[in-house]
């Protein structure tokens, strides 16, 4: 099953401290020592604020990911617990974009060796990072955010299963 | 690639939650890696993006402005351009500047604005001392005076101590929560955090406040009043609970001064009269008075909501009030939060780089207190009280005896000409001093007036003791070594004084923090040892054993820190705020702060991620429909004008903004709020009106032609910065 970060909107304060720590988790401490006008800035969590409601909107690594269906040319794909998105082999056709149902996948513009690309960009879960796990995780102030892998959504689902049979119960002995 | 790398623990410089930070540090390379959370009393290993980014000034990137790596002074007198020379010219050249004003106009003829920023509590301490035994004044002040004097006034008035009574660990354990003027997921993320921790432990919140802030979302009851009427508010929450029978009358008996004048003059405050003019239901104040009081473990929280108003010190004692009628003091998790703004401005007040007050709240008017310090210092000192900080302006403009005008000014780590109100004003006032010293690490908007220019160590790269929001000392250390050329505040303000006569000299900062601690009892048991041992010791902290551990929450079993030890109701009556909207000024205007910003941010304008996130110049928020009649849409540049001034900036509809309201952050310089506030001044604290002025958006029609204006304008003051070439940005 595939491994995905969650915002609640009960902690989030919208400090928007998740979109910093995603963009140098990915470009690393470096980013401080090189010119600043040189660096871009393309997080890959978005903190988006309505009328009354605060939260974060990133990739959930769906197990039906529409976007890697849409893919016309195999650059998002599913992996072992997450959707992969190989950089290399986008064409910048934004298919994924549109079919992404979170608005989870924006275009970035990415500078190497064949000059500037506009490619997908979305949350890896820091896979590839020193840290190893995603970075807007440890970074939250409020632990607003959460990673979620297999184990912990099963303890989520084992415990409400529970709760669920604890109020049954309670409802037939007429307990509150 | 593992290198000579080292971990130090240090304190955050940005706002007064207090944040223990862990650096890795390159020491071969002189630089910082990378910021860690460390587990400190206040913060519990969390950091918000100012302390995970915010150190990336020290590696001068040159975004904003230039870091000052030499003296600098106008050696052709005023209008002529600021050279570098040596320290001992600068010195020189500024005591005897110093002296000859003295000789002709006297010593009230100086005034200095101490720092409540990176210097700390040892280079506070020593600007206090520098103005009083050197000068021989007590014009000094720092910018409290602009966002929390009204705290300490208001509270000093009622339980004799102008300080959170409670801390910020004890917020999450709180059963309701008043919110009032206060945003912490601005201005505190870290205290913010233990507000949606409370919440997340069933605490109840009560937020009131005239946009829907992070506080106000996940509030029980919103009262989404109409800006400015706070003590109407107030006062109709203390109506009710006195109405209602909700007073805890043991309390009220046993500990407090006053009800029996206090309650009648509630009378014309019935929720029901005021609710119109407050913009709330009466019944939802009603509920909201009924929650608050059903705890007793009720937190009242504010900030600049509150005391950036021309009657910001009765509001604050009306706050209080609340908490002395419900028996809201003295025990965990209840009590008072005046949630200090900047990282030491709570120091800065301890110090006494104060106008009225001595370190540790020892009143100058006080002989015996003179005395001691006369005694201490071995010189005669003032017995008047000085001048505040907004009042300079006034005493230079209008005054008319050059012996009573301000001919000096001594600005240490603040940045006036961006940070006061009604800056046409001020700029006239300051083209008008004669000596304006100006000591910082960068150049900002006041550089542009000074005479002298005196560099100084950073935060990072000098050791020091901060006081957070909750009357917490930590240790503040050396994390890398200053560029060359620049001088910690402390030994700048010792040159200086034995420039002109008076020899001081200390070895470190623990040498200034032990003559302090010698004369401010409430201080006396935090030696530098206690600190470094507990993380954090919370005055009052008499004595130097390690039993005394300092003070969790004050006013313990309802004894106030008063004369008589018993708690004073105050009520005051509601004034209106001193520039309601008009025809031509149809919007009121407030400002408000950004979070990934800091103060005037010549701090965090330079550093890199920081500027990523907001830069200039600013946005306003105003509610769409507002929006929608003007014909403009998000990111639209606009002017935004006031009776005193104009700015331009960007449209950002929101519907968090109620109708007619507007608000921006006051750090930008293109988008200047401050061109358009209202210098008028609460009279008892002298606090001005920030928070509630006249505006009008216009729209502007050509747009490239804006843009253009724009990236001009920010290269034209970047190039005045220093910083040669005006690249990104805007």
């Amino acid at each position: 099953m595939n491994r995905f970060v969650k915002g609640n909107p009960l902690l989030c304060i919208g400090c928007r401290t998740c979109m910093v720590a995603c963009v140098v988790s990915h470009r690393g401490n470096g980013i401080f020592t090189t010119d600043p006008d040189s660096e871009d800035f393309f997080p890959r969590i978005h903190v988006i604020k309505t009328k009354t409601k605060t939260m974060t909107v990133q990739c959930h690594h769906c197990e039906n990911a529409p976007c890697v269906t849409v893919c016309p040319v195999g650059a998002l794909e599913k992996g072992p617990n997450s959707i992969l998105l190989h950089e290399e082999r986008c064409i910048g056709c934004q298919q994924c974009t549109m079919a992404c149902p979170f608005g989870a996948i924006q275009m970035k513009k990415l500078s190497d060796e064949s000059g500037v690309r506009v490619v997908a960009n979305k949350c890896d879960l820091c896979a590839h990072t020193e840290e190893g796990s995603p970075a807007c995780v440890s970074h939250c102030p409020t632990e607003a955010l959460t990673y979620y892998v297999e184990d912990s959504i099963a303890d989520i689902a084992s415990q409400k299963n529970l709760q669920t049979a604890r109020k049954a119960w309670a409802a037939k002995e007429g307990q509150a | 690639m593992q290198r000579n790398y080292e971990k130090i623990v240090t304190v955050c410089p940005y706002c007064g939650s207090g944040c223990q930070i862990e650096f890795t540090v390159d020491k071969k390379a002189n630089r910082i890696i990378e910021a860690k959370g460390a587990p400190g009393r206040t913060n519990e290993a969390r950091l918000c993006l100012k302390g995970f980014y915010g150190w990336d000034y020290l590696n001068d990137p040159q975004i904003l402005t230039r870091r000052i790596t030499s003296p600098m002074i106008r050696k052709g007198g005023k209008g002529s351009p600021l050279e570098p020379v040596s320290w001992e010219e600068a010195i020189e050249f500024t005591a005897e500047r110093l002296k000859a004003i003295i000789k002709e106009y006297g010593p009230d003829s100086v005034m200095a604005a101490g720092s409540a920023r990176g210097p700390g509590n040892e280079a506070g301490y020593m600007t206090q001392k520098f103005m009083r035994a050197v000068i021989g004044t007590n014009n000094v002040d720092h910018c409290a005076r602009i966002c929390h004097a009204a705290s300490v006034a208001g509270l000093k008035q009622t339980i004799g101590e102008g300080a959170m009574s409670l801390s910020v660990p004890e917020i999450e354990d709180a059963e309701v929560i008043l919110n009032i003027g206060y945003n912490g997921a601005t201005s505190h993320p870290i205290v913010a955090r233990r507000i949606v921790k409370a919440k997340a432990k069933g605490a109840k919140i009560i937020c009131a406040d005239p946009q829907i802030s992070e506080t106000a979302r996940i509030a029980d009851i919103h009262l989404q009043q109409k800006g400015g009427t706070n003590l109407l508010l107030l006062n109709a929450l203390a109506y009710t609970i006195v109405e209602e029978g909700l007073v805890d009358e043991e309390f009220v008996n046993n500990y407090v001064n006053g009800y029996e004048e206090f309650a009648p003059k509630l009378a014309g405050y019935a929720p029901e009269a005021v609710a119109a003019q407050v913009g709330v239901p009466a019944e939802q104040i009603r509920a909201a008075a009924r929650l608050y009081a059903s705890s007793k473990h009720s937190v009242i929280l504010w900030g600049m909501g509150i005391t950036q108003f021309s009657q910001g010190v009765d509001s604050v004692a009306a706050c209080s009030n609340l908490a002395m009628l419900t028996g809201n003091y003295g025990r965990y998790a209840t009590g008072v939060g005046p949630v200090r703004g900047q990282n030491n401005v709570q120091g800065t007040c301890d110090m006494g780089v104060l106008p009225n007050e001595y370190p540790g709240y020892q009143d100058v008017t006080d002989d015996a207190i003179r005395e001691k310090f006369e005694k201490a210092w071995g010189v005669k000192l003032s017995p008047t009280v000085g001048l505040k900080l907004t009042q300079v302006p006034e005493q230079v403009l209008e005054e008319t005896d050059p012996k009573k005008q301000i001919h000096a000014y001594y600005i240490i780590g603040e940045d006036p000409a961006q940070s006061d109100p009604h800056l046409e004003e001020l700029r006239e006032a300051f083209q008008k001093i004669d000596l304006i010293i100006v000591q910082d690490i960068f150049m900002n908007r006041t550089s542009e007036y000074a005479d002298v220019l005196l560099p100084a160590t950073a935060w990072g790269e000098h050791d020091a003791i901060y006081t957070c929001c909750d009357r917490g000392f930590q240790r503040v250390r050396k994390v890398i070594e200053p560029p060359a050329g620049v001088k910690t505040d402390w030994e700048i303000l010792c040159l200086l004084a034995t420039a002109m006569g008076y020899p001081m000299h200390y070895n470190n900062t623990k040498e200034i923090w032990d003559e302090m601690r010698m004369l401010a009892p409430k201080f006396t048991g935090a030696t530098y040892e206690k600190i470094e041992a507990l993380g954090s010791v919370q005055w009052p902290c008499y004595d130097e054993s390690m039993e005394d551990t300092g003070t969790m929450y004050l006013h313990k079993d309802g004894n106030f820190a008063t004369a008589d030890g018993r708690g004073n109701l105050v009520f005051h009556d509601y004034q209106p705020v001193k520039e309601e909207v008009d025809d031509e000024y149809p919007l009121s205007f407030c400002t408000v702060r950004e979070v990934g910003h800091y103060s005037a941010r010549t701090m965090t304008g330079n550093c890199r991620m920081l500027r990523q996130l907001e830069d200039e110049p600013g946005w306003i928020a105003m509610n769409p429909k507002d929006c929608e009649a003007l014909g403009v849409e998000q990111g639209d540049l606009v002017r935004v004008r006031s009776r005193r001034g104009s700015l331009i900036t960007r449209c950002l509809p929101t519907e968090r903004a109620k109708e007619g309201a507007t608000y921006m952050t006051y750090q930008w310089w293109i988008g200047a709020c401050n061109e358009l506030t209202n210098g008028v001044l609460d009279p008892k604290s002298k606090t001005p009106e920030y928070k509630y002025c006249a505006c009008r958006v216009e729209k502007l029609d050509n747009q490239a032609e804006a843009e253009e204006y724009v990236k001009s304008q920010y290269a034209l003051i970047r190039a005045k910065m220093g910083i040669e070439k005006a690249g990104a940005g805007a």
